[in-house]
């Protein structure tokens, strides 16, 4: 069995009282999709950052490529991995190229860096932000600062791409060739995990989905099989009817419980 | 290795302007500079004494009086803009400078207690060294108060405050403790007063290193102050070692305001509103910013410095109440501006 590229075993984050992650494990492989999804504060933005490094663990380890994190040097682990977070507001006044050539620090003085200007114009325009370039990123809308970051983290050239409601602020035909360029990096060989709200969309998406809850993994496994009325019940506190229309998961909520 | 990869996108269109611009300004400003005073010099004589020629008092007044002030003010000028610079991108805010968040008051504080304790008195680079040790403590004391505090934005501001008036206060007890030896007392005011007045040689051989050395320190992490900027985890994702680069860069900042402050006393406001300037109309990017925000603020305390000695000639302005009167109304236009855009 090959050695996944990025590895959760039994992680735990605890704030004060809280326990923000209690126990959780996720494997990601190449070629992996996955969706994290779950209510707010189930823990699915700490479960990203954990995996990276960027939190203190109260137990567990985090694994890139085999490795335990905290012996990887911070340039190390964004050769191996990139997140896009959920808040991407930008106040400075930086050019969208600018911003995604940050992208390719990590590979500063590497011979990988004479590939820095292909990089970064392949990933402007995977993004769809190749017209933007040389815009000034405060001057974006909510939905192209998001592909902007998008961007960013593809110029980092990385196996693992982790991303944290990376659709939230796009319209549907963006979320669509979002979720479409993410699918090509995968087949790619690339492990991506992404949080989504929308459930139809990581239904659509995903290969693999983890629903958190509490900072529990509550259910994991294929899309169809998981995002169930009764997970949403349990997991979410809401009552909906979930069918497949057409091969697609639709959700209609009937009540808040 | 290079530093930056991709130079072909670091020459922004304006990038030529801004050279034709600072050097125009820059030989418009040294030229009034050496030939303004009490003895008015044309151009002709100014260079004759530069080149070292004339009668010995044009060269005395030229070399010994109006070119180390000059320079005096040029460097405290770079110094205090390019540490303004750090301090923002570094603390993620556009109000951090060296004098609102404590950092020169920690520099005067360890330039009075070297004075007051006798050890200034051993080696003329002691001054300086204690000055930088107390703006580098300051930092990190600050640096490490922030961290511990939840809402690090408003917070960061707030505890710079207090640090300075703490600060502030500890110097003038040490001030007033040290009354009591007349001698020791004349040198710390005179110290505290600081300005450009009377500034020598010995200023600008004393400043040249340091600031020169922070300078290229502040240079080589350029693209760590762009990622910064950002945020923390965004820099921690770029792979960043965000305690190693802060520890790094307030480092160089306490150099800077150090030794700006130990050869010129504190000057308000260069390091606020030169960076905030600069940045509107260069962008965000420290490769060029650094060195901009530097000449800028050179510039910007030499035509200080110049009004200061000539406008109520033969009396002088301290050059600090120049840029607070010049700075204080640019930064509420600039402020006006940016929230209307």
């Amino acid at each position: 069995m090959t050695t996944p590229l990025a590895e959760a075993r039994d992680l735990r984050v605890v704030h004060g009282a809280r326990r923000v992650l209690d126990g959780v494990s996720l494997t990601l492989a190449a070629r992996a999709r996955v969706a994290l999804v779950g209510a707010n504060g189930s823990g699915k933005s700490t479960l990203l950052r954990a995996m990276l490094g960027l939190v203190p663990l109260a137990g567990g380890e985090a694994r890139l490529g085999g490795t335990n994190v905290p012996s990887l040097s911070r340039l190390e682990i964004a050769r191996r991995a990139t997140l896009v977070l959920q808040d991407t507001h930008v106040e400075v006044p930086l050019t969208v190229r600018d911003l995604v050539e940050l992208g390719r620090f990590a590979h500063r003085g590497t011979p990988e860096a004479r590939h820095d200007r292909a990089r970064i114009d392949a990933a402007l325009a995977r993004a769809d932000v190749g017209s933007l370039a040389e815009r000034d990123v405060r001057t974006l809308s909510g939905g192209e600062l998001q592909r902007a970051h998008l961007a960013r983290a593809l110029a980092q050239d990385t196996g693992v791409l982790l991303l944290d409601e990376p659709t939230s602020s796009l319209d549907l035909g963006h979320q669509l060739s979002l979720l479409e360029a993410l699918r090509s990096l995968a087949d790619e060989g690339r492990a991506v995990c992404v949080v989504l709200h929308d459930l139809p969309l990581a239904a659509r998406w995903a290969e693999h989905v983890v629903v958190l809850a509490e900072g529990r993994v509550h259910a994991q496994g294929p899309p169809c099989e998981v995002l169930s009325a009764a997970t949403l019940r349990t997991a979410f506190g809401v009552e909906a009817d979930v069918e497949l229309h057409r091969g697609e998961l639709v959700v209609v909520p009937s009540e808040k419980r | 290795m290079s530093e930056i990869t991709t130079s072909g996108t670091d020459a922004r269109p304006t990038s030529h302007l801004w050279v034709v611009g600072l050097a125009t300004a820059s030989l418009v400003l040294v030229t009034l500079a050496l030939c303004l005073g009490p003895v008015p010099f044309d151009p002709a004589r100014a260079v004759r004494a530069l080149s070292g020629d004339g009668p010995a008092w044009e060269r005395t007044v030229i070399l010994e009086l109006r070119l180390p002030r000059l320079l005096v003010a040029a460097m405290v000028g770079w110094a205090l803009a390019t540490s303004g610079t750090a301090l923002q991108s570094l603390f993620k805010n556009p109000l951090a400078d060296p004098g609102v968040l404590g950092v020169s008051a920690g520099a005067s504080l360890g330039a009075v207690l070297a004075i007051a304790s006798g050890l200034a008195a051993v080696s003329a680079s002691v001054l300086p060294m204690s000055a930088a040790l107390g703006a580098a403590l300051a930092a990190l004391l600050l640096v490490g108060l922030a961290t511990s505090a939840a809402e690090r934005t408003i917070s960061l501001l707030v505890l710079g405050v207090a640090l300075s008036s703490l600060l502030s206060a500890i110097t003038a007890l040490v001030v007033a403790l040290s009354l009591a030896d007349y001698l020791v007392a004349q040198q710390i005011v005179y110290w505290l007063m600081g300005g450009l007045e009377a500034r020598t040689w010995d200023h600008v051989l004393g400043g040249l290193a340091p600031i020169a050395l922070a300078t290229v320190l502040l240079q080589l992490r350029a693209r760590e102050l762009d990622a910064l900027q950002l945020g923390e985890i965004e820099a921690s994702v770029l792979g960043i070692d965000v305690p190693r680069a802060r520890l790094v860069l307030v480092l160089a900042t306490a150099i800077l305001v150090g030794t700006s402050v130990s050869i010129a006393g504190s000057i308000a406001f260069v390091g606020l509103l030169v960076p905030h300037a600069v940045r509107l109309v260069a962008g965000a990017r420290h490769g060029m910013l650094v060195p901009l925000s530097g000449a800028v603020g050179a510039l910007f305390v030499v035509a200080a410095d110049l009004v200061a000695r000539t406008a109520l000639a033969p009396r002088e302005i301290p050059v600090g109440v120049i840029t607070a009167l010049v700075g204080a109304p640019l930064l509420f236009a600039l402020a006006s501006t940016r929230s209307r855009a």
